[in-house]
């Protein structure tokens, strides 16, 4: 019996023997989202256009094509790539044209390259993920849909910002497609227990990713095992030439390198993310994945990334800058809602914009602003852009004497909602150990490596190892992942879904 | 210069959030060596007021609440606090990296597929005349 939790290879077989059918695999899923709508991880779900589009596949299917590599597949989206089939929100009021009605949402005249590539591959989008603002949080409490749930303890953020991904992902559903600027899938990844993967920079068509950041955004998948998110990752990356800073360089077979071992690898154990005050149960668990790796044959090396405090200033720095800048196109003219209290184009950008964008967004555009505007540009903007090369080369070094770094993703397991986000600059500093391989354009994984020992009041809560390799290493990536899965175990589902 | 002289001197401690600095080149100073290049004069100066809130939400066309400018100056000039630690780190000899993008190659300047007019219009709120419709902001006097 095929069933939704197993690898996708798996459930695309399947589909493609006629073991099971497309519609059926589509219905389950729906029917599993109906089952936790209390996680409150989808703000979009698309039925009908999923049936549709199963029902087709199935009758190509017995019309004697053979079908690709997703056949069927059921994914969700990040509400921040483009759709034609649904609305799209990134998780903001200032694209909802009624304030409250989430299917109000901007309808997209094009589909993002990413949702072409996987209907090209014969996958079944079924929904739109919930999100943190824009892409702009670690806890998807900026949503202004409301925050999505942790299924492993509902009174906790699945992380940020592709939160609604993470925690379906979690709950059963086969995979998604989120998106990376900062951590915003490493850590929701690592939070809810399931393997996510931040592309390099240029491996994956940005085309119909609402840009944030452009210089650091990057789409990538969500899956329930390392092989899965391979499969996804083979599915969505190669160069477009709609999207200027995507790269022609050949894809690899990311399934493929997962046969690999960790035999002779040589991993690098950054010195500095060891020094942060580190939650003694990730400490373990990420000390129990270097050391699955250590067993299966490779070596582990200290190493310094010097730069690593002052990835946070640089970060967010740029982040706004570029948020700052592109975000100006919503102003009430071409896309969703408009506030118009007289007669006056200005008051009608800053009416709309104010009314529209939460508070997050609003502060990071501030911040932005505040950081090109005259006087202060070279001082704070081209001062991170600068420290951004330190942090680059910090890597570069890294990874003369080694082919991977293996690290904790947070501080922390999943928080409680509610804790940081009334403190901006503390949630800034708990992305801390994402933000480097963001500034540096280099690829990432967060794989589960364990769980925190169940206590009295918080339930068990997965954790994840993060994995850094170099500019188009994704092969080495899912070669140490696969064998930090193999050595570990896959996590078990949270005991809601189960 | 004098008073740039005594700004050095404030009790950041008295002043809290609303001190940042500002790096001077050397050079500003008069002195043109190498090394009074590389070398940056820290000076503390009042900065994230509610008044720079205030303009940067103009900048940035963003109606704010009094309130938001309230929490707005407080939270960005704790943020702003923060980002003056990379004031601490000399970077005269390193080239800013704005983009990371390599091997990515142009495309043909081409006539490609595109957009047709209607389903470029139909995600705006208004439109007249086969355009967006705004306010006028062209005085007819």
């Amino acid at each position: 019996m095929t069933t939704l939790d197993q690898p996708i290879t798996e459930l695309a077989e399947a589909v493609r023997s006629g073991e099971t059918s497309a519609v059926a695999l589509c219905e389950a899923a729906l029917d599993h989202l109906g089952l936790h709508e209390a996680l409150n991880a989808t703000i979009h779900v698309q039925r009908d256009a999923a049936l549709l589009r199963a029902e087709k596949l199935d009758e190509q299917r017995r019309s004697g094509r053979t079908l690709g590599p997703l056949a069927g597949v059921p994914i969700v989206l990040k509400d921040n790539l483009c759709t034609v089939s649904a609305p799209t929100t990134c998780g903001s009021k200032i694209l909802l044209r009624e304030p409250s009605d989430s299917s109000s949402g901007w309808r997209s005249p094009y589909d993002a390259t990413v949702v072409t590539k996987l209907e090209a591959a014969d996958a079944v989008i079924i929904a739109k993920a919930n999100l943190d603002e824009f892409g702009m949080g670690s806890s998807n409490e900026t949503s202004a849909f409301g925050p999505a749930l942790n299924p492993w303890d509902q009174s906790r953020t699945p992380g940020g910002s592709s939160g609604g991904c993470a925690a379906l992902t979690a709950s059963g559903l086969p995979a998604a497609l989120g998106s990376d600027t900062g951590g915003s899938i490493r850590q929701p990844a690592a939070f809810c227990g399931v393997t996510g993967v931040k592309p390099t920079h240029g491996r994956v068509s940005r085309y119909g990713l609402v840009a944030f950041a452009s210089s650091l955004d990057q789409v990538g998948p969500f899956a329930r095992d390392v092989r899965s998110a391979a499969c996804l990752l083979g599915a969505i990356a190669g160069h477009d030439p709609r999207d200027s800073t995507s790269t022609d360089i050949p894809v690899d077979d990311y399934l493929d390198a997962c046969a690999g071992t960790a035999n002779g690898m040589r991993v690098g154990v950054p010195k500095e993310y060891f020094e942060h005050e580190l939650d003694p149960s990730v400490a373990a668990a990420t000390q129990a994945g270097i050391d699955a790796l250590a067993n299966a044959g490779a070596e582990v090396i200290p190493v310094s990334l010097p730069h690593t405090r002052h990835a946070v200033a640089s970060y967010y720095l740029i982040a706004a800058a570029e948020a700052s800048s592109n975000l100006a196109r919503f102003d009430g003219v071409r896309f969703g809602r408009r506030e118009e209290p007289d007669s006056q184009l200005d008051s009608m950008y800053s009416t709309t914009r104010g009314a529209g964008f939460g508070a997050e967004v609003k502060r990071r555009i501030m911040l932005g602003a505040y950081a090109l505007s005259a006087g202060y540009y070279d001082e704070y903007y081209g001062r991170a852009a600068r420290v951004r090369t330190l942090i680059r080369r910090d890597f570069e070094r890294a990874f003369e004497q080694i082919d991977v770094l293996a690290a904790p993703v947070t501080a922390t397991p999943a928080f409680k909602l509610g804790t940081l986000v009334n403190d901006p600059l503390a949630m800034y500093l708990s992305d801390l150990f994402t933000l480097p391989a963001s500034l540096a354009g280099v690829c990432g994984m967060s794989v589960p490596c364990g769980m925190t020992p169940a206590r009295e009041d918080c339930a068990a809560l997965p954790v994840g190892l993060q994995l850094m390799a170099g500019a188009f290493q994704e092969r080495t990536l899912f070669r140490m992942g696969a064998a930090v899965e193999d050595a570990l175990g896959k996590p078990t589902m949270p005991r809601s879904s189960q | 210069m004098a008073a740039r002289v005594t700004a050095l001197h404030i009790d950041r401690r008295l002043h809290p959030l609303v001190l940042t600095r500002i790096a001077i080149p050397g050079d500003y100073f008069g002195r043109h060596s190498a090394a009074a290049d590389r070398r940056c004069a820290v000076v503390c100066a009042e900065m994230i007021k509610r008044d720079t809130v205030i303009q940067v939400a103009r900048l940035a066309r963003l109606e704010l609440a009094e309130t938001e400018i309230d929490a707005f100056t407080a939270e960005l000039g704790a943020v702003i606090e923060h980002f003056n630690q990379l004031s601490e780190i000399d970077v005269s000899a390193v080239t800013p990296a704005a983009s990371l993008v390599a091997h990515a190659p142009l495309r043909a300047d081409a006539r490609q597929p595109h957009l047709d007019h209607a389903s470029a219009l139909d995600g705006a709120a208004r439109i007249k005349d086969g355009g967006f419709a705004v306010p006028g902001f062209v005085s007819d006097s």
